[in-house]
This record gives C-alpha cells, sequence and structure tokens, in this order.
C-alpha cells in the first residue's frame, strides 16, 4: 500500500513537473490579444479571348481538379411581359435537354463517365455556367461544355417537361414560409418594376420553345460573358482551349443592359396567409448602392442590428434575451444600381406580435439613437480580423473578379471596402443609420389568416391567399 | 505513400522514452518531406494525417496545408440523440446549446456573485416544471413561481456577459463557430487566423472542464423555436419523423434529434448536468484541425490545456436493438402542402460488406444525372420531379435505414410515386446492372473525395465522422477500394434481401383534402 502510495505522489509531482515544464502560463482569452495574420494571395492572372471575352485565370496544383466558371448578363429580370418564366424554363431544358450531337440521356452519360460536375442557368440579373473535373480529363470536359453551352439541342418533347417542372416549383413555393416571403417581398417591394414580376400558370403557358431557343440565341451572340478558371492547368493552353471552343461568346452585347433601380413603393403590410403554427415577418427596403459613401459605415450597422449573429441586437434581445425565436436577423445587399436592406425572423404564432414589436423597436432605436463605439470596434475587429477567410479558397478571388467585372464595378473592391472599413467612424455608422426608415420599406408576414383580424400594426395591411 | 510515424506509434513500439523534442522534429522532418507532394493520389488523406492521443485519452487528428494562414478547428463527442434515455429526448441537442451559454470565468462578470441567484433559478424551474408536468401549469402557485423565475432571471442578467465567447471569436477573426447534433454524435466547429490556436484551446478546454449551464429555461424556450421553425419551414422534416418513429419501434434512432415537445419541457438542469458529466469527458472526445497548423505546436497547446483534464472512465453499454420488422408499415400524413413519398428499408450498419454494397446501389439509383431514378422516373416516364435516396439513415453507429425521397410531378400521387420506386427496386433485384454503370458510379465516388480536399471544412468533418462513428478516420480511405470490389450479381443479391415487402416503411404526405 506505501509503495502504492510512493508511485503515486511520485506520478503526481511528475505531472505537476510536466505541467510547468514548458514554463507557459495560460493565456486569458478575454484579453488574450494577438498579431493581424498577413497573407500575400497569388496574383489573379488577367486575360482576354480574341473575342473580348474577359478570362481571369489562377493556377493552384496543390489539387489535380480544374474548376471552370462562366458568367453573362441575362436572367429572369428580362422576361418579356406576359411570359415570366422564360429564363427558368431555359436553365432547365439547356440542362437537361442534350446537344444536337447526343440525346439528353447520352449526353447525361457521357458527363457522369468522366465525373464531372456541369451545370448552367440564369438567376436573376445573370447567369452562370460552371465545369468541375479531374485535371487529367479537361480537354473532354471542355468539349462537353462547348457542345452544352454552343449547341444544345433544347429538344422540343423536352420543352414541356421542363415547363411542367417549372409549374411544380413554383407550386412548392407555398411549402416553404421562407420562400413565400422573399417571393411576395420582391413582389411587392419592386413593384411595377421588371423585378417585380413573379412567374405564373398563365405566364408560363405563354413561354414556347420558339421563345426558349431565341433567348439563348441573344445570349451568345448578344450578350457579356466573362470567364474564370482556377486549379491544376497550365493557363496558356488553357487560354488556346478557351479560345478554340468558346470563341462565340460575344464580350459586349447589347441586350442585356442593367435596368433602371426600383423606386420606394409605398408603405404596406402583406399578410401572406398560411394555416401555419409559425409566423414569419420580414421588413425592408431599397438602401444605398455599392458606390455610395455610405454603403460601408451602413454595412457595419447592419451588422450591428442583425447580421453578426449572437453580437446583434436583434438576436440579442429577441432570441437570447427572450427565447422568442431561433433565428432572426438582418441584411444588407448593395449593387451596383441600387441595394436592399431588412431584417426577418420566424417565431410562434402567439409571439408574432411582440417580435413584430421588438423588431420595429429595435429598427427605429438604431436610427434614432445611432451604434456605440463598443460596437463599431468589434465589427471593425471580426471584419479585419475574419479578411484572411477569403484567400482560403483562390476560387472567391477569380469569382469576385468576374462579378466585378460584369457589374461594372472597380476590380479592387474588396480592398477599397477593408480600407473605408478601416476608416470608419461611430458617427458615420450612426448617420448612415439614418437610412433605415420603417414607413419607406414594406413588412411580409406569413401565417395564420386571424392575425390580420385586427389593426394591431398600424400599417395599411393586404391580405394575399398564394 | 507512406504512413507518418506518429507519436502514438512510437509510444506503441517502446519508444516512448525518447525525448519529445527528438520524435517532434521527425514528423516535422516527415511533414516536409510529405508537404511538397501534392494530393496526386486521388482524394485520400493516407500520409498526410498526423494523430495523437493524449494520456486522458482525447484523439487529436491534424491534417496541415499550404495555403492562407487559417485553421478549422473542430470537437466532437461521440454522444447523440441515440444515446439518451427515454423521456428524456432532446437532451444532446439541448446540452450543445447550452455549452454556448458560458463558463465559471466566460460569460460572466463575476461567478461568485451569480452563482447564489443561479442557484435559485434552478429550485424555482425545477418547482415549476413539476407543477406543470402534474397539469398545474395554471395554478396559482404555477404563477407566483413564473413570476419569481422572471425576476431572478432579471437580476442575474446584471452579471452574465451575453454570448461572451462568440464575441471572443468574432472579434479575433473567427468565422463559422457552431455546432451540431445528430443522432450519433456532437460536434462544436470553429475556423480561426492560424496564430489563434491558443485562444480556441484556452476556451475548449474551459467549456469542456467547467461549463456554467445559465439561462437554461430561456434556451429550453428557443430550443422549442427551433424545433417549429424546422417543422413548419419543410414538409419533409414532419414527416421524416414520422418515418423514423414508424421505421423503428424500439431502438432510439426512432427519437427526433430536437427532441419530443413533453421532454423538451421536462428536461431540467440536474438532467443535463448528469448527462454532461457522462459523455462530455476527453476519453469520449475526437478534436480535428485542417489547415495551417503545425503539429509540434498544435499538440503542445493540446497537452498544456486539455491534458489535466480527467478522463471519465464510462463505459458504454449495448442498445436494445430494433426487432426485426415482420410486414409493412404505412403512414399516411394529411398537410396543406404539395405530396411527397419516403420509402425506406432496414439494413446492417458499417462495416457490414452490405453497406458497402448498398453505397453502390445508392450511387447507381440517384448519383448525377444518368442514374436509374433520374433517368426512369423523371426524364422518361416522367412521374417525379425529384428524386434522392441515402443509404445509412438517420445515423450509422448501429443498423438502420436505406432512404428514397420523391417528388411527385404534378397530377401524380404518392401512392403512385411510391409504386414507381418499387418497381425500380424490384428491376435492380432482378436483373444485375452493368460493368459500366458500375464503374461509372465509383468513379463519381472517387471524383468527389478529390474535390472534399478543397474545403478544410469539408476534410475536418470527414476525419471526425470517421474517427467517431467507424472508429478510424481511415474507413473513409478504405471505402473506395472496397467498392471496387463490388460485383454486379451482389448488388442485385442485396437488393434482394432488403428491399422486400416486410422490411419496407413508406410515408406518404398527402395534400389535405387529396388522395393518396
Amino acid at each position: 500500500m506505501r509503495r502504492v502510495a510512493n508511485i503515486l505522489s511520485l506520478l503526481i509531482a511528475a505531472l505537476i513537473v510536466t505541467g510547468c515544464a514548458s514554463g507557459k502560463a495560460k493565456l486569458d482569452p478575454r484579453t488574450a490579444t494577438f498579431p493581424r495574420e498577413r497573407f500575400t494571395p497569388p496574383a489573379v492572372m488577367e486575360e482576354a479571348l480574341p473575342s473580348g471575352v474577359k478570362v481571369f485565370l489562377l493556377e493552384d496544383h496543390d489539387i489535380p481538379l480544374v474548376r471552370l466558371y462562366l458568367s453573362f448578363r441575362g436572367g429572369a429580370v428580362y422576361d418579356p411581359p406576359g411570359k415570366k418564366g422564360l429564363a427558368d424554363v431555359l436553365s432547365t431544358l439547356w440542362r437537361t435537354g442534350g446537344t444536337e450531337a447526343s440525346d439528353p440521356a447520352a449526353f447525361d452519360e457521357r458527363v457522369d463517365e468522366l465525373a464531372a460536375e456541369l451545370s448552367v442557368g440564369l438567376g436573376r440579373d445573370t447567369g452562370f455556367a460552371s465545369l468541375s473535373i479531374l485535371s487529367e480529363d479537361l480537354d473532354e470536359g471542355l468539349d462537353l461544355l462547348a457542345e452544352l453551352l454552343l449547341r444544345p439541342r433544347l429538344d422540343r418533347e423536352v420543352f414541356e417537361w421542363a415547363k411542367e417542372k417549372e409549374r411544380a416549383s413554383v407550386a412548392r413555393v407555398r411549402d416553404n414560409p421562407s420562400s413565400l416571403a422573399f417571393r411576395e417581398f420582391r413582389r411587392n417591394l419592386y413593384k411595377g418594376h421588371p423585378r417585380g414580376v413573379i412567374t405564373t400558370e398563365e405566364s408560363l403557358s405563354a413561354v414556347t420553345r420558339e421563345d426558349v431557343a431565341d433567348l439563348h440565341r441573344r445570349l451568345l451572340a448578344d450578350s457579356e460573358w466573362v470567364i474564370g478558371a482556377v486549379g491544376d492547368f497550365d493557363a496558356n493552353a488553357l487560354l488556346n482551349s478557351l479560345s478554340s471552343r468558346l470563341g462565340a461568346l460575344s464580350a459586349a452585347g447589347e441586350s442585356f443592359k442593367p435596368l433602371p433601380a426600383p423606386s420606394t413603393p409605398a408603405p404596406v403590410l402583406v399578410l401572406v396567409e398560411k394555416d401555419t403554427e409559425q409566423s414569419t415577418l420580414l421588413w425592408g427596403a431599397l438602401a444605398p448602392k455599392v458606390e455610395s459613401p455610405e454603403r460601408t459605415p451602413l454595412e457595419v450597422a447592419d451588422q450591428i442590428l442583425g447580421g453578426s449573429g449572437f453580437q446583434s441586437r436583434l438576436m440579442r434581445e429577441i432570441r437570447s434575451d427572450r427565447g422568442l425565436a431561433y433565428g432572426v436577423g438582418s441584411f444588407y445587399s448593395p449593387f451596383k444600381e441600387f441595394g436592399v436592406m431588412g431584417m426577418s425572423g420566424e417565431t410562434g404564432v402567439v409571439s408574432t406580435r411582440e417580435v413584430w414589436a421588438l423588431m420595429t423597436k429595435e429598427v427605429e432605436k438604431l436610427s434614432s439613437a445611432g451604434v456605440t463605439e463598443e460596437e463599431v470596434a468589434l465589427v471593425k475587429d471580426t471584419l479585419a480580423n475574419s479578411y484572411i477567410f477569403r484567400y482560403r479558397d483562390p476560387a472567391s478571388l477569380v469569382l469576385e473578379r468576374m462579378g466585378s467585372e460584369l457589374s461594372g464595378l472597380p476590380q479592387d473592391l474588396a480592398e477599397r471596402f477593408m480600407r473605408e472599413l478601416d476608416a470608419v467612424k461611430k458617427d458615420d455608422v450612426s448617420a448612415a443609420a439614418k437610412n433605415y426608415k420603417m414607413d419607406k420599406g414594406i413588412w411580409i408576414v406569413v401565417g395564420k389568416a386571424e392575425l390580420g383580424d385586427e389593426d394591431w400594426t398600424g400599417w395599411k395591411v393586404i391580405r394575399v391567399n398564394p | 505513400m507512406g504512413k507518418v510515424l506518429t507519436q502514438r506509434d512510437h509510444e506503441k513500439r517502446g519508444l516512448g522514452k525518447v525525448s519529445v523534442r527528438y520524435i517532434k522534429s521527425l514528423i516535422l522532418l516527415l511533414f516536409l518531406l510529405l508537404s511538397s507532394v501534392c494530393f496526386a493520389n486521388g482524394g485520400s488523406l493516407e500520409g498526410r494525417v498526423v494523430e495523437h492521443t493524449l494520456k486522458n485519452g482525447m484523439r487529436l487528428l491534424l491534417l496541415p496545408r499550404e495555403g492562407a494562414p487559417v485553421v478549422t478547428l473542430q470537437i466532437t463527442f461521440k454522444v447523440g440523440s441515440v444515446d439518451e434515455v427515454e423521456g428524456k429526448t432532446g437532451m444532446a441537442h439541448l446540452f450543445e446549446h447550452m455549452l454556448f451559454k458560458g463558463t465559471t470565468t466566460l460569460g460572466t462578470r463575476d461567478w461568485e456573485a451569480e452563482r447564489p441567484i443561479f442557484e435559485k433559478i434552478e429550485e424555482v424551474g425545477a418547482a415549476l416544471d413539476s407543477l406543470r408536468a402534474r397539469g398545474e401549469g395554471e395554478s396559482e402557485r404555477a404563477k407566483t413561481l413564473a413570476a419569481e423565475l422572471a425576476e431572478l432571471q432579471q437580476s442575474e442578467r446584471k452579471y452574465i456577459v451575453k454570448d461572451e465567447i462568440d464575441a471572443i471569436y468574432s472579434r479575433n477573426g473567427g468565422t463559422g463557430f457552431n455546432a451540431f447534433t445528430t443522432p450519433d454524435m456532437t460536434s462544436y466547429i470553429v475556423s480561426l487566423p492560424a496564430g489563434r490556436i491558443e485562444l480556441w484551446a484556452a476556451i475548449e478546454s474551459e467549456r469542456m472542464r467547467e461549463p456554467v449551464l445559465r439561462e437554461f429555461y430561456v434556451e429550453r424556450d428557443v430550443v422549442k423555436e427551433e424545433r417549429r421553425q424546422r417543422r413548419e419551414g419543410e414538409p419533409v422534416a414532419r414527416i421524416m419523423e414520422e418515418l423514423k418513429a414508424a421505421a423503428f419501434t424500439t431502438h432510439p434512432y426512432r427519437n427526433p434529434v430536437i427532441g419530443w415537445p413533453e421532454d423538451l419541457d421536462a428536461l431540467g438542469l440536474a438532467d443535463t448536468r448528469t448527462f454532461y458529466k457522462k459523455y462530455y469527458g476527453p476519453d469520449n472526445a475526437v478534436v480535428t484541425a485542417v489547415g495551417a497548423v503545425d503539429p509540434d505546436d498544435f499538440i503542445e497547446v493540446c497537452e498544456r490545456y486539455f491534458g489535466p483534464i480527467p478522463s471519465s472512465g464510462f463505459r458504454r453499454y449495448p442498445l436494445t436493438s430494433e426487432p426485426k420488422q415482420v410486414e409493412a408499415r404505412r403512414v399516411e400524413v394529411r398537410l396543406d402542402a404539395e405530396p411527397i413519398a419516403l420509402l425506406a428499408y432496414h439494413k446492417p450498419t458499417l462495416p457490414h460488406r452490405d453497406d458497402y454494397v448498398l453505397d453502390v446501389v445508392d450511387g447507381i439509383l440517384s448519383y448525377g444525372r444518368s442514374s436509374r431514378l433520374v433517368r426512369s422516373l423523371v426524364e422518361e416516364k416522367r412521374i417525379l420531379t425529384s428524386v434522392s435516396t441515402q443509404n445509412g439513415s438517420p445515423g450509422a453507429r448501429y443498423d438502420n435505414l436505406f432512404l428514397l425521397y420523391a417528388e411527385p410531378a404534378p397530377g401524380v400521387t404518392a401512392d403512385e410515386a411510391l409504386k414507381a420506386l418499387r418497381e425500380e427496386l424490384a428491376l435492380l433485384a432482378a436483373i444485375p446492372p452493368t460493368r459500366e454503370e458500375l464503374v461509372r458510379v465509383v468513379r463519381k465516388m472517387e471524383a468527389d473525395m478529390v474535390r472534399s480536399l478543397l474545403s478544410d471544412g469539408g476534410l475536418s468533418r470527414r476525419l471526425s465522422y470517421f474517427e467517431t462513428v467507424a472508429g478510424d478516420w481511415r474507413y473513409a480511405e478504405e471505402h473506395p477500394r472496397i467498392l471496387k470490389t463490388v460485383t454486379p450479381e451482389e448488388v442485385s443479391a442485396v437488393c434482394a434481401k432488403y428491399f422486400t415487402p416486410e422490411n419496407e416503411t413508406s410515408v406518404l404526405l398527402i395534400p389535405a383534402g387529396g388522395e393518396g
């Protein structure tokens, strides 16, 4: 027994010695400071095809994979009046309708045999295509990509099925309160503007196969394309391959020029009736555009309001202090011509009014009383210290450059933002926060019909039964 | 490519007395030699992962990578909803939330001053819960207690530094600070600029050693909100709950990770503390670090911060296994939503050979646009607009389910969708697939392994998942090699064995007022 005790005490002594051996004290997480990480990112090569199409390239030979991205102007906001849904139908048909050389099944087999990922589709303002392929199969992959982009079959027979799929996806929006809320948000915020038009049964029925083929032709010949490539390739060889295969893509077309900015809508609360146990609340308004001097301070204000998770005011007031919601937050998306800002959250039916009032109060408080030094310092530290993450996947550097090129924005947008952030002061943020004006925006509430029975909001209420 | 010798290997070989410094330089040397080699060997991590086990049993897996100076750090505990006892479902997930509330030094201005209020909150909260459990939630006594609880919570607030751990990580540039709970495991993740690894170790070792479960009752309400948001947000969440409860009658895979509502109402602080003590020891944890990490330094930091935490020494006992299903089960859910069809079959989990074969079946059925269900049911027969399959739901520590999910096309009922799915399964059971089909599936899975190298987070999840669930991260490395040995005849035989009427559970979401 004694022997055991001796061994034990020796062990304990050894442990203590080991514990001190490094001589290092434990740090206090609250007060510890660290130097900011520095990193010189790899340089993105900027080239152009003979057609003028810009190409951004970044060689990275660590992983035997090539990722190719194509972005072009054109999308749902350009759908002709009465034919909303055209761009979405083309998106589906383009990828699933085969090519001139291969019927749909044969084409898909060729893609899967190469273990490639190949996609093409249109969003709201721009379209996007991508290829991810093992570098040993790059040439075959480029052949498939070029065939799909330039010579799709847009099969007549598959066309009807593509429309049917689109019908189904429009119907399923009803099942997801958040998608439904954002659809109604766009419809009402952009009322009278092409951005506010939504797809209906009638508009979808009016889309013909000729419309789709014509849109495809215009996208190739009269849009603006940019290309990006990241991965295990030789830049010169790839540029040659792209020139020979994708030389037909237009560099400076006229068909899809940016639309004018939308105008401020009349204040309204749209109650989207849905028989559900929770309410989805969404408020939003038009906001300063990317190149506005208010952009950077407003980004900081948005982080403070609800953009920075647990450190934000909405999260603290509604979730952390009161347990009234799981997800609540804010957003600010600045674009070239305009911006959008807002906030959203979900809560139980019984707490709808309370959460609605808390959200309103936080926006009003931010707008009238501004922000504190501590809040601004936290946001600045957070954004500056996490900036290094944009270099982790080199693809993000290429995609950023492509985005700026296509929107006509400066190529050093991210660096500018960081410089402005560094200089931003509490008073700038408080001044920019005055952009938050409840009555310049609109409310969307998805929830039970009874919620609209009495005027508890003080807003003009419109009911929608989706 | 050879395996890196790790400190653990040295210890096994009786080299434990070699000076630590020497071993570390050896590791470093090997690492430098290897780091000049690119990931040419498919998506394999063999020879790139440095392993180490602390004396208290905590496992460390490090994957150093070149590039920007950032690192993804993950701690995974082998505890999930499957480990919960009946009546206390939701505990693993609620505790995951609670670990964000701080410790005796983080999240508080003065723990000694806060403590008496904290203890009183527990007393009043427990009394209120027991009244509510007896159906006396509306009584005068309950109202008094509720008011008292609210007052105590208000007075505790002056000591609370809100979400301080999150704030520290945020201002240090941390991203993706989060956690997740599954039936099998619970994981805590953050990505940081590389120079802040010691900050992570200081915070995480303290969370592990002395968490304070403050703001418990408010957080329990947040979890109820989360449950509602998930159920109301996606109809499939609701019918998946039905599916698990129907397919498993006994095994805890039947319970939702977030817990049954009545259980959530009754989860108390004492239960939560017991749960923590049992499962959150270092001997039940795996740490992964992927990115700009120096193995030498990392191991030293972990020894210093996590090393002093004692092992829990707990033993895991076998769970009641699910009795063999003997007849088909069918559940119909009527909702104001578009139809959905779910189909599930019981099958063994890894490393059973049939589990590998079913991974191939999964690929043949729904992986890629040329897979059978997409080609046949979506593009040719046009019965479905969307289809997917999953081998291994809801977890993989125990025998589980092969799952099929389908969204019927407009005008097609959920029943018709089920019928079409069953026909495809019968076809695969009757006629072996072609060699080309098998080759295509395996090649796609291999390419995915290569793509997974693009993301530190993805690699970290891969390492921690297989280390936790399969007991060895190398399971994922061996996997493609074994898939290549699967034959067409084996595929059909396995389909015939498991895809039988008596082994089937189906759940149909039928639009309210519509027909199945």
